[in-house]
């Protein structure tokens, strides 16, 4: 086993929180300490030789939503979209002051047994489906899982892992819903490698929409 | 042992599971947890409308048809270009966030919500580079010199698995997943620090090694996911500076404070090859284990023998 150096990057993340604390707070910088915070962690563990990263006082990432893709006007496309307020100090508040992420009401996110919640916001383009939810099934080297794909207004609105029937394999131990997983017998928490391409997820939500058609 | 919260929601093109543990000897506030894990997912959400390269509606599409002039983009949107782009200028373009023309003719095209392919319908006039990018900080907007669509897969995950660690961390104990990237809070539910296997790049199912973690994230680039269409040789991880994919290394393993920044240098390490790679890591305090198709074992000073 190998220590992976977190003392090390753990003095780093003090080192940059304590910058964080001198940094003073811009006027009409970030209200969301979550945004604020986080990019500004990266700026500063760039060496100085990419000042311009470093330079400019905290970007205040508007937490703003995209407007709906019908403001398709080119220039200015954030026009639209609310601008940072005041400045809040790197004050930890787990609720954030303003337009933050809201706490999705859909009770789908949290549903607790089944691991399904809402996937997409945004729709495709092109064909337009019938409404409701429809079910598909996908096969991998790992087993068999089922993705539902939420149809509101002829659109994709919601697409999930509905069930999942997987072989238990250790590279992919970390990707399974719990229900699946719970750690069995393996003897690592997570398991990092290159990102899993999902393709049994796509054919299961293509399976699902062609009966939407 | 029955994890006390965890999720798992189909996003950014892969999975993303959330487990947060809480503190140990405190009954769980688990409405406050569920909040803010729900908090957590919607930024996943968020960075994918603003940043995804395969929806004609997000921000990033929008700002790909708008050429020579300033567009006031969102902040989420600008961090991650703005960080892209130092990282791109740090190794000279081997890493580059204006591939996305070129991954989008070499086949890597398919939204992962409906499995079809995508097309942008924007031509190439000649090669870019992220010096055709312009930023003005003041004004927060970007510029497009030249007709490019910008990829930004080896940082927007990174952001919003940050931008979830941040809404976890009144937890301390949690893990965020996303397709094989990580950040790890506090510790495991046996209190010790985080376990995590690093995927062995040739045995489909095995580990090559084990980390032991806290609060850092652990993000691996590998050439084994993500296969060029129709079983050719290529993978997704193409080298800016040529548009062939990089053959040096077979995995590289980044450990950072921060989820993009680990993201962003594994990829970049992963074109830049194992001993170029390695400084880049060194150079960034962060540390990384590296594997080539060989098997050689490259590894930064940070990692240690426990």
């Amino acid at each position: 086993m190998y220590a992976a150096g977190f003392l090390r990057t753990a003095a780093a993340a003090n080192r940059l929180a304590a910058m964080e604390r001198k940094r003073p707070a811009a006027p009409g910088a970030s209200l969301n300490p979550a945004v604020a915070t986080a990019p500004a962690k990266l700026r500063s563990s760039l060496p100085p030789a990419a000042t311009h990263v470093q330079a400019p006082p905290p970007a205040a990432p508007a937490v703003a939503p995209v407007p709906p893709a019908s403001t398709s006007a080119p220039v200015a496309t954030s026009a639209a979209l609310p601008v940072a307020v005041a400045a809040v100090p790197t004050t930890p508040a787990p609720v954030p002051a303003a337009p933050a992420p809201v706490a999705v009401p859909d009770p789908a996110v949290v549903l607790p047994p089944a691991p399904v919640a809402p996937a997409v916001a945004a729709t495709p383009a092109a064909p337009t489906f019938k409404d409701g939810i429809f079910y598909g099934w996908g096969h991998c080297r790992h087993g068999d899982l089922q993705a539902s794909v939420e149809i509101k207004g002829g659109k994709i609105v919601a697409s999930a892992i509905a069930q999942c029937f997987t072989r238990y394999s250790q590279d992919v131990i970390a990707a399974l819903p719990p229900e699946v997983v719970q750690r069995q017998s393996n003897n690592v928490d997570w398991v990092s490698g290159a990102t899993e391409s999902s393709d049994a997820f796509f054919y299961a939500v293509g399976e699902a929409l062609k009966q939407a058609k | 042992m029955k994890a006390a919260g965890t999720h798992t929601v189909a996003l950014m093109g892969t999975l993303i599971t959330i487990e947060v543990s809480g503190r140990p000897g405190r009954p769980p506030d688990e409405s406050a947890r569920e909040a803010a894990m729900a908090r957590a997912f919607d930024w996943f959400r968020r960075v994918e409308e603003a940043c995804n390269r395969f929806d004609g509606a997000s921000e990033l599409r929008r700002l790909s048809t708008c050429i020579g002039t300033p567009v006031s983009v969102s902040g989420l949107l600008y961090e991650a270009v703005q960080f892209a782009l130092a990282v791109a200028e740090e190794t000279g373009g081997a890493f580059d966030p204006t591939i996305g023309l070129r991954m989008e003719a070499a086949g890597f095209n398919r939204d992962y919500r409906t499995g079809q392919p995508v097309n942008t319908a924007l031509v190439a006039h000649g090669p870019v580079s992220y010096r055709d990018v312009r930023l003005d900080s003041a004004a927060r907007t970007v510029t497009l010199l030249r007709p490019l669509l910008l990829d930004l897969g080896a940082v927007a995950k990174g952001l919003a698995i940050d931008l979830a660690a941040r809404e976890l961390a009144p937890f301390e104990n949690f893990a965020i997943y996303a397709g094989g990237d990580l950040y790890l809070g506090g510790h495991n539910p046996a209190g010790e620090p985080w376990s995590v296997g690093i995927r062995h790049p040739r045995e489909p199912g095995q580990v090559i090694e084990t980390l032991l973690v806290s609060d850092a994230a652990v993000c691996t680039s590998g050439d084994y996911e993500r296969r060029a269409p129709g079983g050719g040789p290529g993978h997704h991880l193409l080298d800016p500076r040529t548009g062939a994919p990089a053959a040096g290394c077979a995995s590289v393993t980044v450990v950072a404070p921060a989820a993009m920044v680990a993201d962003a240098l594994a990829t970049a390490a992963f074109v830049l090859g194992p001993a170029e790679g390695l400084s880049l890591l060194e150079n960034h305090e962060a540390d990384g284990l590296i594997f080539t198709p060989a098997l050689e074992r490259f590894a930064t000073g940070g990692m240690q023998d426990e």
